[in-house]
């Protein structure tokens, strides 16, 4: 009896560890995301070759998400967002080249690159232009990605995929505010239908987005008489009194239409995208807003997109298919703003001036791969593609005076560059526990040298759910044609610039346990090559005055040279998972990074980024009706403010450690089931940001940095209403 | 339909039958937009080791018939696919396995050749159109087959099992009246991790 009892426990143990592992199995299975960013085919992000994570649509809405700048924050592994009050920067691993308008970053919209030609500029905030609701999920690739993708992903790539329309599906009303300084609108529709016997599925949002303060008070920054005037300096009408300082009421806010459509029927997908980001940033400081008028709304920075994007797959055998797709962007930007002080204007322009800077940049292409699956069970694959476009940009400068006085038209630019990328890329998975990826790139184009870009990955898999990764990709920032371009009174082209290029070498591991994952990584990357600003050579010189460039200045000339260095090692560490059949959720992720930034004989960290950041988040679906309880923070160690290492400021000014803290409950409307709600609260320990403010960006006069201010209290509701 | 037993099940012959509407769906251009067909294929091995009663139906072993749409490029391609990762699994539910593809003619035919050749996998590849995935569930009314498809409408529509891809995760659909109707058991431990149509 005793004999039988043992045996059919044993039995019984047996059969539960084994239905245990089953179940482990399938919670792995279920558990795994999905991407198709790392290759340009959709895998596992075990198999991927990067360190990759993924920010869910389920997670957007848990955690009150108003913005892809928000979702890296909170949500997601190694990248990290600030907010100089007039767009998001981004940086990742411990680094963050400020002033670069995120052109180290690339941007992806279901597979289409966003950064604009003229300046790799993207926005990772309310201009975006994509509605945060038909975000499906948003793939973060840390790490170099031009293998495939050619210029800009030196840091990274993320890829914001939207949603179909069987996920989209009916017709919704969209109301989102924060009390009391934005709000937002919103119509969406998913529909699928037949058209001419074929089946077509449609997604688009309408949306309008609309901030007003909060009004900001500024301490007085005191600053010398006016260099031409001798006069107290002037920051608004009236007699000057040569401070700077007050209350902002008009001068900080931003208006972001936008528009996205998504249409997909058989093999051929149309995606259309419009937006505009129009904003007014309530201080001045060393990104943008280097002078001009206090308060002021006629101070503003407007930014226009559009693109189109057509594809078309031919699955053309069991073994070969190929995808082809047809691209074309426009791009516009506007800068203004006004100076009553005549020392910040042209000779003659005593009564101050408006100044205007304009560009456009538009590119279109065609990109075409070919993708060979040999033995048709994904163990052996191929892929070439080539990727040709044209990019325009134009660009000038102009400054009117106020009053009397001449106006000046500087800096002028209209150039076309042609280039071409060329990739391939080879997978092998020859036994169950090893996976190899190797690829490259070649991309030339007119007027620098062209760049090459390999990538190879080896992933073991040596246990159940483990997996040892080890990864090498170079990538390249190519010199924009704003940089080699551009010029106003101060500033001289420099059209000899050579391409940034990064080396990356990193090793991982992950485990997974059912829908439980953890994961490690340790990296090291070498930047060099960095397009930064330096005082302007005889040689720059020689060269403007040989090119028939005007400026005006005789001395403080500036220009871009390929001269920076940033070498950074660190770790990453992520671990997340559910429980409760999938109603708990949660999950922490941590970066930390040591990396110096070379220049001018000194090794400095970058400024800006933060040596150790993370966040961590966990949500709980009461079901049946009830809502769901979601919870976030995000947090960043000290780190040195922009103008820490080249405004001669004693103390060094560094921004205090971050801490961002969400709170936020949503569901369906109690009695009304076509009604949803999200409640949302955010607050910030943190008083001041990393960026140096007002008319005082050096320590010449010994007076401390002050530092731009935080938002620190924010409270919304968000109602949704499908009909379907 | 009638089967050669009186009841829905029988204990020969009639094993795990699935039946894959997959991912050469007219709706499913983009390769982010589909589950990888190695996924797929995993899926269904996974699911099969909760079907209660496949060892019952299926008898010395699993047989998989993998059905194309005629003349859709997209859909043979993805049976091809389908065919080699299921080749590359040793067992499926612990019994040994074969594969073979076919292309649709109509769903009483396909249920017809089920029954006379014994199928325990019915694997779909490309759309068949609304009327006759229902077409489909009708006629496989008391055969003894697990039906799936990578997409949840067609599930809803007739299918018993499906999964789909879901902001980049694999979800897992059961239409459980289908299920019923074709003498399909899952355990409780996989239905909870299922959406139910019922």
């Amino acid at each position: 009896m005793r004999a039988s009892l043992l045996s059919a426990t044993v039995c019984a143990l047996l059969l539960t560890a084994s239905a245990a592992r089953a179940d482990d199995d399938l919670d792995a299975l279920l558990a795994e995301s999905i991407v198709t960013a790392p290759s340009a085919n959709a895998e596992s992000t075990s198999l991927a070759p990067a360190t990759t994570s993924v920010i869910t649509a389920e997670q957007i809405r848990a955690h009150g998400i108003r913005t892809l700048s928000e979702a890296l924050n909170f949500l997601a592994l190694g990248f990290f967002t600030t907010n100089p009050a007039h767009g998001q920067e981004i940086g990742a691993r411990g680094v963050l080249l400020s002033a670069d308008y995120g052109n180290h970053v690339l941007l992806l919209v279901d597979g289409h690159t966003v950064n604009e030609s003229g300046g790799g500029a993207a926005s990772f905030d309310r201009g975006l232009g994509i509605p945060i609701e038909m975000v499906d999920h948003v793939e973060v690739v840390l790490g170099p990605g031009s293998v495939l993708y050619g210029s800009n992903a030196v840091l990274g790539v993320i890829n914001v995929v939207t949603k179909r329309a069987k996920d989209y599906a009916g017709v919704r009303l969209i109301g989102d505010a924060d009390f009391f300084t934005w709000g937002k609108v919103a119509i969406g529709v998913g529909h699928e239908t037949t058209f001419l016997g074929r089946p077509v599925e449609l997604t688009a949002q309408v949306e309008y987005q609309r901030q007003d303060g909060p009004s900001l008070t500024f301490a007085p920054q005191a600053v010398p008489d006016d260099a031409v005037t001798g006069l107290p300096k002037r920051f608004g009408p009236g007699p000057g009194t040569g401070t700077w300082g007050g209350t902002v009421e008009r001068g900080y806010y931003s208006a972001a239409p936008a528009a996205y459509v998504r249409a997909v029927s058989g093999n051929l997908e149309l995606s259309l995208r419009a937006s505009a980001y129009h904003r007014a940033s309530p201080y001045l400081d060393g990104l943008v807003n280097y002078s001009g008028t206090f308060d002021d709304p006629s101070n503003y920075e407007l930014e226009r997109w559009l693109f189109a994007d057509l594809k078309y797959r031919i699955p053309v055998s069991a073994v070969v298919d190929v995808r082809t797709r047809a691209y074309a962007d426009f791009y516009s930007y506007d800068w203004y703003d006004t100076s009553v002080a005549a020392e910040d204007c042209l000779e003659g322009q005593v009564d101050g001036c408006r100044r205007n800077m304009r560009g456009f940049s538009r590119w279109a292409g065609v990109e075409t791969q070919a993708h060979f699956d040999w033995l048709k069970n994904g163990r052996l694959t191929s892929m070439v593609g080539v990727d040709a476009r044209m990019d325009w940009g134009s660009a000038a400068s102009h400054t009117d005076t106020i009053g009397s006085g001449p106006s000046e038209t500087y800096g002028r630019y209209d150039v076309t560059n042609p280039r071409i990328g060329m990739y391939a890329q080879q997978t092998a998975r020859p036994t169950e526990w090893l996976a190899l990826n190797a690829g490259t790139r070649v991309d030339v184009a007119e007027g620098y040298p062209a760049a090459v870009s390999p990538r190879a990955s080896v992933a073991l898999f040596p246990w159940r759910g483990g997996t040892v990764k080890g990864i090498y990709a170079q990538a390249f920032r190519a010199p924009t044609i704003f940089e080699r371009f551009y010029s106003d009174t101060f500033r001289l082209p420099n059209a000899n610039l050579r391409p940034e290029r990064v080396r990356s070498l990193e090793a991982s591991f992950e485990q997974k346990l059912g829908a439980q994952r953890m994961l490690v990584a340790v990296y090291s990357s070498t930047m060099t090559d960095l397009l930064v600003s330096e005082n302007a050579t005889e040689a720059d010189v020689a060269r403007a005055l040989g090119d028939g460039i005007r400026f005006d200045a005789e001395d403080g000339l500036y220009t871009t040279h390929n001269a920076g260095v940033v070498r950074v090692v660190g770790y990453d560490a992520a671990f997340d998972g559910s429980a409760l059949t999938g109603r708990l959720r949660y999950g922490v992720n941590v970066t930390g990074a040591y990396a110096r930034r070379r220049g001018d004989g000194e090794s400095v960290p970058p400024t800006v980024a933060p040596s150790l950041m993370g966040n961590a988040r966990v949500s709980y679906d009461l079901a049946r009706g009830l809502p769901v309880l979601a919870l976030a923070a995000h947090a960043e160690a000290r780190r040195p403010a922009d103008r820490a290492f080249d405004g001669g400021f004693t103390p060094t000014p560094y921004a205090p450690p971050v801490l961002d803290l969400r709170a936020a409950i949503s569901g369906p409307f109690p009695g009304i089931p076509a009604l949803s709600y999200r409640l949302v609260a955010s607050y910030s320990v943190q008083r001041t940001g990393p960026y140096v403010i007002g008319p005082v960006q050096d320590g010449s006069s010994g007076v401390p940095a002050t530092l731009n201010p935080v938002d620190r209290f924010r409270a919304g509701a968000g109602l949704t209403y499908v009909f379907e | 339909m009638a089967q050669q037993t009186s009841g829905p099940i029988s204990r020969r012959g009639w094993c795990l039958g699935i039946a894959a509407l997959a991912a050469s769906s007219p709706r499913r251009a983009e390769a982010a937009a589909t589950l990888p067909v190695p996924l797929q294929a995993e899926l269904l091995v996974k699911v099969a080791s909760y079907d209660r009663g496949l060892r019952a139906r299926a008898g010395d072993r699993v047989r998989t018939l993998v059905v194309t749409r005629p003349g859709d490029v997209q859909s043979e391609r993805v049976a091809a696919q389908l065919v080699a990762c299921l080749k590359d699994v040793p067992r499926i539910g612990d019994l040994p396995h074969d594969e073979h593809v076919a292309a649709f003619v109509n769903a009483t035919a396909l249920a017809d050749r089920c029954r006379a050749e014994h199928i325990s996998t019915l694997f779909f590849t490309g759309e068949l159109g609304p009327d006759n995935v229902a077409a489909v569930g009708v006629a496989l009314a008391g055969v003894n087959v697990l039906s799936a498809a990578p997409n949840a409408e067609l599930v809803r529509r007739g299918a018993v099992l499906g999964f789909d891809l879901v902001s980049s995760k694999a979800k897992l659909y059961l239409n459980l009246a289908q299920a019923q109707k074709q003498g399909i058991s899952m355990s409780a431990e996989l239905i909870k991790l299922m959406t139910v149509f019922t």
